[in-house]
């Protein structure tokens, strides 16, 4: 975004800020693919490295749709001896696996990865000439995973919210995105976490914190009833352009800025774009935080996203329990930060003494 | 990996956490006081991280833990026990059978809680 468009529209922002409630409403949500977007990510870490060998992996833009997102390259530099772009077969997930000498002092790397965006929409009042999706795929997205178990209480919860009478899949995929907007609220009085897998969030009912992530459930409970599903994990990497605050980064630092979307796929329609998390987030944080579900800028992000995405997010992947390559620790759910080991230790990205990143995000003008 | 048999002939909590998880963090203190209260008693807390690193767990107890600490880093022994949520505590009596289950954070200074684990000290395992 250009410097001047960005303070007149933040002049705009401000100036709304006064009109009375409601005014919001006037502003729509309504991301549309009006035009491609560029932007450049740039992940730097450095590991203390007390004692042994060192590695990373660093997780690189692997989504590609000719609609909405396409990567346009990588590079790095790096003090490790050596740094290989490895590619997950099951998920096409890539990440830079960067391999430090035994007693590297500093190990230290930067990876700068660019892409290009487009809003997206889906007109779901259209049924369209989609071809359906292979069987392999509708196999894949339908199967349960480590964190996304589909039996069970996921099941029968799944069943329960779809009921008996919803008998078109895009009505199915509704009920699913419209039951998480209402439920997931966080009960101050509910104790105890979830082991993070979704069957023990629906267990414990603690929707919030670092408890499993609600896209996560809207995948898991999409497949328990049949309905092809997919987290796509991402950054947010720009402010959003429809006023939302909760919805876009700050400034040009995103490293805790990481978001999981989810897709599903609906015949006639193709992936649908679709993310109550945000819904949940505006409620939670838009300022002046913690709105009501008939707030207008809740009304009007639960309308959009079913079916739209506004893309200041970069999309990494729809990996899950990956194998780090080289590494003998355990598989992670989902890559979508940075990870590090030393001497085989996994390595915790919020222990700043051991492994820290820093991630900035700016877009490209031409 | 440890097994469970080395502790044959002592009442174990079995001590499922996780240093993020707030009730957890409250739950740890009255864990090492019960620790201390039942000093020189056939006792031990057996406490499994979930999904963590030891980075993690090491931050958490700032210096050397003080009870004894396992590491769960695939919810493999979690999802083997059928724990899904954090804390959950797992009583076994001195044959190592289970006999109380708690999900959730307990006060372990209760005197009905209390009652409960001694009555497992001298009671022989039910057949």
């Amino acid at each position: 975004m250009r410097r001047r468009e960005f303070l007149q529209s933040g002049a705009a922002l401000v100036a709304g800020a006064v009109l009375p409630r409601g005014a919001f409403a006037d502003v729509a949500f309504a991301p549309k693919p009006e035009g491609w977007r560029k932007f450049e990510v740039a992940t730097r870490i450095e590991i203390a490295n007390k004692s042994g060998k060192a590695q990373a992996w660093v997780p690189l833009p692997a989504v590609a749709d000719r609609a909405w997102t396409q990567p346009l390259g990588n590079e790095w530099s790096t003090n490790a001896k050596s740094a290989t772009v490895e590619h997950d077969e099951k998920y096409g997930a890539q990440m830079l696996h960067l391999e430090w000498a035994d007693g590297e002092a500093a190990p230290a790397a930067e990876v700068v990865s660019r892409l290009a965006t487009q809003d997206r929409a889906v007109d779901l009042s259209r049924r369209g000439a989609v071809p359906a999706l292979p069987e392999s795929e509708r196999k894949l997205y339908t199967a349960s995973t480590d964190l996304i178990p589909t039996d069970g209480i996921v099941k029968s919860a799944a069943e329960r919210v779809v009921g008996w009478w919803a008998f078109s899949d895009v009505e199915k995929a509704r009920r699913i995105y419209e039951w998480i907007v209402d439920n997931t609220f966080r009960n101050p009085k509910t104790r105890g976490c979830g082991i993070g897998d979704i069957a023990s969030m629906l267990k414990t009912q603690n929707f919030g914190g670092k408890c499993a992530d609600l896209n996560a459930l809207y995948v898991g409970l999409a497949r328990a009833v049949g309905l092809p599903a997919r987290d796509v994990y991402g950054i947010r990497i720009a402010p959003s352009r429809f006023g939302y605050k909760s919805l876009g980064t700050s400034s040009e630092v995103v490293s805790k800025a990481q978001h999981c979307r989810a897709e599903v796929f609906l015949s006639g329609f193709g992936w649908v774009p679709v993310d109550p998390a945000d819904v949940r987030k505006v409620v939670l944080e838009e300022p002046p935080g913690h709105l009501a579900l008939d707030d207008p800028k809740v009304v009007a992000a639960r309308k959009t996203l079913f079916g739209a995405w506004e893309t200041n997010w970069l999309a990494y992947n729809f990996a899950h329990d990956l194998n780090l390559p080289g590494s003998s620790g355990p598989k992670v759910g989902f890559l979508m930060y940075p990870q590090a080991e030393v001497a085989g230790e996994r390595l915790d990205p919020l222990e700043p003494d051991s492994f820290k990143y820093v991630i900035t995000a700016k877009e490209i003008v031409a | 990996m440890q097994e469970l048999e080395r502790f044959r002939g002592k009442v174990v909590l079995v001590h499922f956490f996780a240093a993020w998880c707030e009730p957890c963090r409250d739950e740890m203190a009255s864990l090492e006081q019960l620790q201390s209260r039942l000093d020189g008693r056939p006792f031990a807390i057996v406490c499994i991280s979930v999904a963590e690193t030891n980075g993690a767990v090491r931050r958490f107890f700032a210096g050397d833990p003080p009870l004894a600490i396992l590491l769960d880093h695939d919810r493999s022994v979690a999802r083997a026990w059928n724990i899904q949520t954090l804390p959950s505590t797992i009583v076994l009596d001195l044959g190592l059978k289970p006999r109380f289950m708690a999900e959730g954070d307990v006060d372990w200074a209760r005197p009905d809680v209390m009652n409960m684990l001694m009555q497992l000290f001298t009671a022989a395992s039910p057949g």
